[in-house]
């Protein structure tokens, strides 16, 4: 079986490339144009008998570009060339043999370069399709970077939030230490001293919430001594 | 000196069955120069690419010709398969190889007519044509269809065609062979045949190979150029192949080549068939498979020559381009070549035995 290759070659070395394969004893198979999105394209194909591979060289024409014919060098192009430029409005010079632009006798200028609708929807789905992608793509990452670093934010408050403790228990070690060395814990105050400092609270309150705390107070009282 | 003087020929022309036209510069009765234009039947097939979706579009493949129809349907499928990465079983293989083979003797059967009829030779013309009738019969009872077989889909076959279907093919073929050389004993021993296709339409070994030019009319110049040399398909499963040459260069080499590779076609069928595998005929890819971004391009063996299917896919379902360069084409220029310095007389039979197919050549 055949192998194939493409290889993408620049508009000024194409001569060159092509005498060097004629050299190396090349046939010549084909010449065709395309019109993908964003301008025209040359695929010149090639056929190494010893070797079974079949090479194209892939030529981008720039806008308005004038590519040098191989009709010198590979006669039977001559077809392809006149076909080349009746359907795409390739711009050829120094042809052998130069139909003038009516190879084909056609109703329409280069009609190969017309989009139709269909081709056109179907790109247009495409791009959206692709876009769509793109972006839900790009949230998905921006959303890993985002929870990414939340994780780590997190992982630092935490870590300074324990360096934080074992300060405080650092810093609390030696005034417990004083306090020991002091004797008892501060006393709880008394049942009286609260009830005192719950007077104070009531007698600087509103007289109408007073009451209610009041009542709610005696209430508690009561339900704790049953 | 003698005057020149151009002489038109075609579109319309009792030994052209497609328009071609031709400026004949001649001296005397002496061609000097021949100028082909073609485009009286250009449809703008490859353009369909951009309205149909890659499955339908096996079935435009198809008519882009009535006799290499068959094969058409098949570079397509196979240089779309190759885009999409799609391996199918070796039966498909087995079978588009056997439907080739046959399209190829009934190119070949037909062509013959048109020869015959071209010297005014018209009883061989009509056994030619009777005998090509058989294949057209086999296509029917195989395929449905006569001439636009629709069996080839892409990712294999639409249906299967049996066993025994084929072994039955095989001895119809065994038929075929002996009422085929008896017509074609006939037709290459005939002294009348002889004098006008013998020494007529000369294209030398370098010529050939310098004009790159393909088929039976390469072959005839000695050139040894087969795609199915290369093994593609089923043919690399074949035991033997070697491409049927001649080395005299002339009209009657041509016809040499073409009727022996009759004979060829009818062994690499029964061979085939004795070798056919049974591991099912493939079928269409998902809905949601589309011909990624990206080309590819299967290169077969026609009955006229090599053809060259080339795809450009664009992520949709619709390819950016089909591309499809006939053997007719490329050999133009061989054409071109033969035609200078011969006798204006002579001008029919070397195009008939380039076996010119327009309608493939334009699309």
């Amino acid at each position: 079986m055949y192998t194939t290759e493409f290889v993408d070659a620049p508009l000024g070395d194409l001569l060159t490339r092509v005498q060097t394969l004629k050299h190396e004893g090349m046939r010549f198979i084909q010449l065709c144009a395309e019109f993908p999105e964003g301008g025209i394209d040359l695929v010149y194909t090639f056929y190494d008998e010893t070797r079974d591979n079949a090479l194209n060289l892939c030529v981008s024409l720039p806008e308005n570009a004038e590519v040098p014919s191989i009709q010198g060098l590979y006669f039977a192009a001559f077809s392809y060339e006149n076909e080349a430029h009746d359907l795409f409005g390739v711009n050829f010079i120094n042809m052998k043999l130069d139909f003038g632009g009516h190879f084909f006798n056609l109703a329409e200028t280069s009609p190969m370069t017309v989009i139709t609708p269909e081709m056109k929807a179907e790109r247009e789905k495409a791009a959206k399709l692709r876009a769509a992608k793109a972006a839900k793509e790009a949230k998905a990452a921006r959303e890993a970077a985002e929870a990414a670093s939340a994780e780590r934010a997190l992982t630092e408050d935490r870590a300074a939030a324990d360096a934080k403790a074992v300060a405080a228990v650092d810093a609390m070690a030696p005034k417990a230490a004083s306090d020991a060395s002091e004797g008892a814990p501060a006393p709880k105050p008394t049942a009286a001293e609260r009830a005192a400092k719950m007077e104070a609270k009531l007698a600087a309150m509103d007289p109408e919430k007073a009451a209610k705390v009041r009542a709610a107070l005696e209430a508690r009282a009561k339900k704790e001594g049953e | 000196m003698a005057t020149r003087t151009v002489i038109p020929f075609g579109p319309q022309h009792p030994v052209l069955p497609e328009p071609v036209h031709l400026d004949l510069v001649v001296e005397d009765e002496h061609v000097v120069e021949a100028i082909p234009q073609i485009g009286f039947v250009h449809r703008g097939l490859e353009k369909l690419v951009q309205k149909r979706d890659y499955n339908q579009f096996v079935y435009v493949a198809e008519r882009v010709c009535g006799i290499c129809s068959f094969g058409h349907g098949y570079g397509y499928a196979a240089a779309t398969e190759k885009l999409l990465g799609i391996e199918v079983p070796r039966r498909v293989d087995y079978l588009r190889a056997i439907l080739e083979e046959l399209s190829r003797i009934h190119s070949h059967l037909l062509w013959l007519g048109l020869l015959a009829d071209g010297f005014g030779f018209e009883s061989l013309f009509n056994h030619c044509w009777r005998l090509r009738e058989t294949i057209l019969d086999i296509f029917q009872r195989t395929c449905g269809g006569r001439i636009i077989l629709s069996i080839v889909i892409v990712g294999g076959m639409a249906h299967d065609i049996d066993d025994a279907m084929l072994r039955d093919v095989c001895e119809e073929l065994d038929g075929l062979r002996r009422e085929y050389k008896i017509i074609v004993d006939t037709m290459l021993n005939d002294d009348s045949v002889r004098s006008r296709l013998c020494g007529v339409g000369y294209i030398s070994f370098e010529d050939a190979l310098e004009l790159s030019m393909v088929g039976p009319f390469a072959k005839g110049s000695g050139i040894e150029h087969d795609m199915r040399s290369t093994g593609f398909g089923a043919y690399g499963d074949l035991e033997h192949f070697e491409p049927i040459i001649s080395t005299e260069c002339d009209c009657y080499a041509r016809c040499k080549v073409r009727c022996e590779e009759v004979y060829q076609a009818i062994d690499i069928i029964k061979e085939l068939v004795a070798k056919i595998p049974h591991d099912g005929i493939g079928g269409k890819p998902g809905p949601k498979v589309v011909p990624p971004e990206g080309r590819a391009h299967v290169l077969i063996e026609q009955p006229r020559g090599e053809a060259f299917y080339y795809v450009r896919g664009n992520g949709t379902k619709y390819l950016d381009r089909f591309r499809l360069r006939t053997p007719t084409s490329q050999n133009l220029a061989g054409m071109v070549r033969a035609l200078q310095g011969v006798d204006l007389a002579d001008v029919p039979m070397i195009i008939l035995t380039i076996d010119p197919c327009i309608s493939c050549t334009e699309r």
